[in-house]
Formats: structure tokens, sequence, C-alpha cells
């Protein structure tokens, strides 16, 4: 059972999209702690629910639509309250983190890092405005798995977007 | 007159719309399910490399890619006129199977089972997997068990549960390790103890049921499904047969790369997904039904040991052919059985980790079909190329296509039974929906769009305008 769960999720062939595969992979080059377990996919799927409900820390990286390309925000999903509405067989880290607390009891504590996108057409680059952030949501992605109290955002911590989103440190580190 | 739209579709794959029209007495007249969504992957292969196709058309859908990887890959075996080695055959079955096993639990706990345990008139909003994991945790949990047992087993053979690039032309890309198998092995108990609880849950839950049984999409049709001569189960390969309602053969041993000989498809101007049907009975006459219903109708025995005490009992559900399509449930079931004691037979046979695996060849025929049963029913994937090994041309038939004709009279036969009038309770269209659920439609395989998974259904008036209407 891996301790922490790092879940990058996206389109690597969508541009801007695919940040969370390209942060994930770096992390993989970076971290050799078996307690850490990176893991890329397309959607959120059910079947991540027992890896969830197992974790004691996930952190889900994303990338999103925004009016400012390259605004990193990091946001802690403290509540488990969700409303699944249309739900068929994928989830956002919300409803995942529900999903491993209806049929596992155990949701761990749990961050998504998001960074703005600027083109989601086709490709497996990302624009300028994303590839800068890579070292600070690289940097900042260890920080959140390495520290026992993680220290996020600046004056948004535990809040929605946009009080937690800039381009610099969300992070707290 | 009235229509009754239901748009979209919910807890299927893909876009969908339906709609039924009332006449001026508000008595359903004509029912119609519309795919509003459009892939073209037929059209976009065109200029690519023949060796390309297997991988480029995994992307048709997320859900069951290794259906097209094989299917793809068998028509490239023809292109390059080769015959795979043994093993690599026995490997494929392998990634097929637990194919079967994924996709049928994805349909059967996570779209349908709400349905099952909450009821089909239960509130909207709890009808997904959050219901079922506050209603019955267990039977929620063994749902995710079980797709995750077959998602596994894709990547331990693939590399990757969606989109794996391990089968090609020639047979598969890399041998089987002896610590994969015994990954494998070591998951089979749990999994079989999964599907055999379920099978005891689900059959205790017909009785609920009955009206639902009576009148999904239950009528005589022509069943097609690959055969063995051995009368067996057969999902990677075999002959075509068709059958009638009375379980008589009406063709047999046809020829899979023939297909066109026997198969029409026909185009309505309502609908993206083409309708399929059997040519020496015409149109619409000649529909058919394919899938796990199909198959199970037409096996004389699975050929593995709980599968075939299950299916005996299968039999027995009606004197004759199991004609409701409500038993398409059922019969998911006693597949992912099969799946599931099959690979553990494929795991534990000596040539499963033999190194060759994959036969050479640059292209010896301008043409090349192949055809396997995908967890929805026959698949067939039919390629041209040009003396460089470009494709020229590419035909698809897709399980769910197979199943238009039967789908959209199952609609109007639940519509009739259920719809009585302008009013229409939300359940009662949960009904028409359900009945399409039951056939576990996949729309992005089958049509060639981009997009969330939507289901509209709406009530028309007898001058067309609508009056009731549900998207979700």
């Amino acid at each position: 059972m891996a301790r922490v769960l790092i879940i990058g999720f996206g389109n690597p062939l969508r541009s801007d999209d695919g940040v969370g595969w390209i942060v994930a992979d770096q992390l993989r080059d970076q971290i050799a702690d078996p307690e850490i377990e990176i893991l890329t996919c397309h959607q959120l799927n059910p079947e991540l629910a027992d890896r969830i409900a197992d974790a004691q820390r996930v952190v889900f990286i994303d990338a999103r639509v925004g009016e400012r390309p390259g605004t990193l925000a990091v946001e802690s999903l403290a509540s488990i309250a969700y409303s699944p509405g249309g739900f068929s067989h994928q989830l956002d880290p919300a409803g995942l983190l529900a999903c491993a607390w209806e049929l596992y009891r155990h949701s761990p504590e749990a961050f998504v890092v998001t960074v703005t996108g600027e083109d989601f057409g086709f490709g497996s680059r990302l624009t300028p405005a994303v590839a800068a952030l890579l070292p600070s949501l690289v940097a900042g992605v260890r920080s959140l798995v390495s520290t026992a109290e993680p220290q996020v955002g600046g004056e948004g911590v535990n809040g929605s977007a946009p009080e937690d989103e800039c381009n610099g440190d969300v992070f707290g580190n | 007159m009235q229509n009754i739209v239901i748009d979209p579709v919910t807890r299927i794959e893909g876009h969908a719309r339906i709609t039924i029209q009332l006449d001026e007495h508000g008595v359903v007249e004509d029912a119609h399910f519309h795919v509003t969504q459009f892939r073209g992957f037929e059209k976009l292969c065109e200029g690519r490399p023949f060796y390309e196709m297997p991988a480029l058309m995994a992307r048709i859908c997320g859900i069951c890619p290794v259906a097209h990887l094989i299917a793809s890959a068998k028509a490239c075996d023809a292109i390059l006129a080769v015959r795979i080695p043994e093993t690599a055959e026995k490997l494929r079955r392998i990634m097929n199977l637990a194919q079967f096993v994924q996709s049928h639990a994805l349909s059967l706990f996570i779209l349908s089972s709400p349905d099952f345990l909450l009821g089909m008139d239960s509130d909207p909003a709890r009808r997904n997997l959050f219901g079922v994991a506050e209603h019955n945790p267990s039977i929620a949990r063994d749902g995710i068990r079980l797709r995750k047992f077959g998602q596994e087993i894709i990547e331990l053979l693939g590399g990757k549960r969606i989109h794996p690039a391990w089968v090609v032309p020639g047979g598969v890309s890399e041998p089987l390790s002896v610590e994969r198998r015994d990954t494998i092995l070591r998951d089979i108990p749990e999994a079989r103890d999964i599907i055999l609880r379920s099978i005891l849950w689900f059959k205790r839950q017909l009785e609920n049921f009955r009206e639902e049984i009576r009148t999904f999409a239950n009528f005589p049709s022509l069943f097609m499904a690959l055969a063995k001569e051995s009368g067996g189960l057969a999902l990677y390969k075999g002959w075509l047969r068709v059958v009638n309602a009375d379980g008589d053969i009406v063709a047999d041993n046809l020829d899979p790369a023939r297909y066109q000989e026997f198969i029409g498809e026909a185009v309505e101007p309502w609908s993206y997904l083409k309708s399929p049907y059997y040519k020496p009975l015409g149109y619409p006459a000649g529909m058919y039904r394919v899938g796990p219903l199909a198959r199970l109708n037409m096996a004389k025995h699975c050929g593995t040991p709980l599968a075939d005490q299950e299916l005996a009992e299968f039999r027995e559900l009606e004197r004759r052919f199991v004609l409701s399509s409500f038993y398409y449930h059922y019969a998911r079931l006693i597949e992912c059985l099969f799946s599931v004691e099959r690979i553990e037979e494929l795991l534990h046979d000596p040539e499963i980790l033999g190194k060759h695996v994959r036969a050479y060849a640059g292209p010896n025929n301008y043409e090349g079909v192949g055809v396997a049963e995908a967890p929805r029913g026959t698949l067939i994937h039919h390629y041209k190329i040009d003396e460089t090994g470009l494709v020229t041309w590419a035909n698809l038939l897709i399980a769910t296509a197979h199943n238009n004709l039967a789908m959209n009279r199952g609609v109007l036969q639940v519509a009739r039974h259920y719809i009585k009038g302008r009013v229409v309770p939300e359940g009662m269209l949960n009904r028409v929906e359900a009945v399409i659920r039951a056939f576990d439609p996949c729309l992005s395989c089958s049509t060639h769009a981009l997009g969330q998974m939507r289901l509209q259904v709406q009530l028309l008036e007898a001058d067309g305008r609508v009056i009731s209407e549900v998207k979700r």
C-alpha cells in the first residue's frame, strides 16, 4: 500500500491537457520512495477508488480551462460532499474521493493541482506559458507529498479557486 | 400526434436520443433510437499504413479498445497472409477474455445495477454507482474489483490498460513472463468468487423484474455469432452462424470474410448508426441480434465447468431460445465466468510462456477481413490497401450496429407497454432507457464522436411539438 498516491490525468495528445502526465513522468524520474506511487490516466475511473482508499494522501494533477493561461492553483479537497449528477463511468477528483469513502470508508487527505491551459488542440507539446511552470509544479507536488503537514497556497488554503491561484508559489514552500 | 423525447439517454457509452411519437389519442405510434454522434474512423484511416491500423483503431473506444485491436490485427494478419504463432493466438485470447470481464462488469455493475438494486422508479439522482454503494456497497465493490481484474490483465499483457499497442499484425509484440502469468493467476480465485456470488444475486433479482423481462425487446428475431464446429462458445475465431428464434440454423459455416454477401447495411436519415440486416430476408425483416444473448442462445456449451453449469440453468429460462433482451445482463455474467475460467486454463498451458509470438511478412494481399466477438457482439474490420501498403478503404461493422434494428424495436415495445397518455412518469422513461442499456450499446465504437455520455427522451405532439422532455 502506497502512503502517497500521485495521479496525473488528462489527454497527453491534447497539448496542455497532458501537463499532468508530463509532471508525473518527471516526478517518476526524481522520486524513488516505494511509499509514493505515481499513476497517469486519461480519466478518473471508479476502479481507482480502492487505491485512493489505501492511500494516506493523494495529489491529483490536471489542466483546466480558464482565462489566464499559465495560472497555477492548488486546492485541498477536505470535504467529501459530492453530487454525482449524471455520472456514468468517469469521475472528477471529488467524486473519486467520495466513491472511496462510500465504498471503503476511507477518504485520504487530497490536493488538486491545476494549471490553466492555453491550447487543448491536437498535439503532444505544452504551450510556453504552461511549460514555464513545470519546475515549480514538480517542486510543488514534491513538497505536497513530502511534508508531514503540507502548507497550501497563500491566501486560499482549502478554499476553492481563484483565491489560491497565482503564477508563482501556491504550495506554501 | 405527440412526441416524447429522451435526450440524452444516460448510462450508455456515447450520445443518443429517443423519440416516442403518440397519436391523437395519446397512444404510442412509433419510437426511434437516434444515435447523434459521429466518429468517422472509416474515412480518417485512409492513406495510413495498414500496419498502423491496430493501434489507430484501438482509439475508437476507451471501453473496448481490445476488441478493435484484435479484429484489426486479424484483418492485418490476412493482409500479411500469415498464420500467427500458437502462443500469440493464446495470448490474444487472454487479452480478449480479460476485456470481456472488464467491459461486462462496467455494463452490469456500474451502468445497469442501479436499476436492479434501487428500482426502475427510484430517484434518478440516486440511480448511479453512489446510490448502489449506499444501498449495497458489497455489490459496488465487487463490480469495481471485477472491472479492475480485467483491466489489470490487459495492462500486464499490453503495458497499459487503455489502448495497449501489444497486439500487432502477425501476433503480439512481447511474450508473457512467468512473473506476469503468476500475478494474473493469483487473482483468479477472487474474480471467480465475485462472479459466482453476483450470478446468485442476479438470479434472485429476476423475480422483481417479471414485467421488464416480458417487455424488454422480447420478440422473435434472428441471432448471429461466431460458432465452432463443436458447438462451443466462440469468442476469438470461428464461422458465422445465423439461427432463428426457434433455434433452427438458418445459415451455417458462413465465412466471416465474405460478410458482404449475407449482411446488408441500411442507412436511416435519423441516426448515424447503420442498420445491418441479414440480406436473404431483406430490410428490415432481416433484423438479428448479436452479443451475449445471441452467443449463449447459440452455444451448445461454453467449454468450462462452472460456466457450463450456469448455461444449463440459463437454458431453462424460456421454453426454447431465450428471447427477452433483459437476459443480456444474465448472459454477461455467465460470459464473465467463462472468461475467468478460460483465462486460467490458458495460463496453465505450457505454451503460454513461449517466446515465438510474432510472424513477420510484408503485405501479400491487397485486402483483409478480421472478425472476432467483442463483448457487445460480432466485430468486423475490413481493409483494402494499395501496392505500397497504404489503406485505401475501410469498413467497420460494429456489434452495436448489428443490434440497431432490435434496439429500435425494443424501444417501441417498451414504450407501447409503459406509456399510456401524455403524462409520463420518469420511471417509465427510465425503462425506455433501460431496454437500450440491456444491449450495452457502445456508440463511440459504432459511429466513428467525442464528448460525454448523454441521453435524451422526447415526447412529441402529433404535429411534432415537444410536449415532454427528459435530459441528463
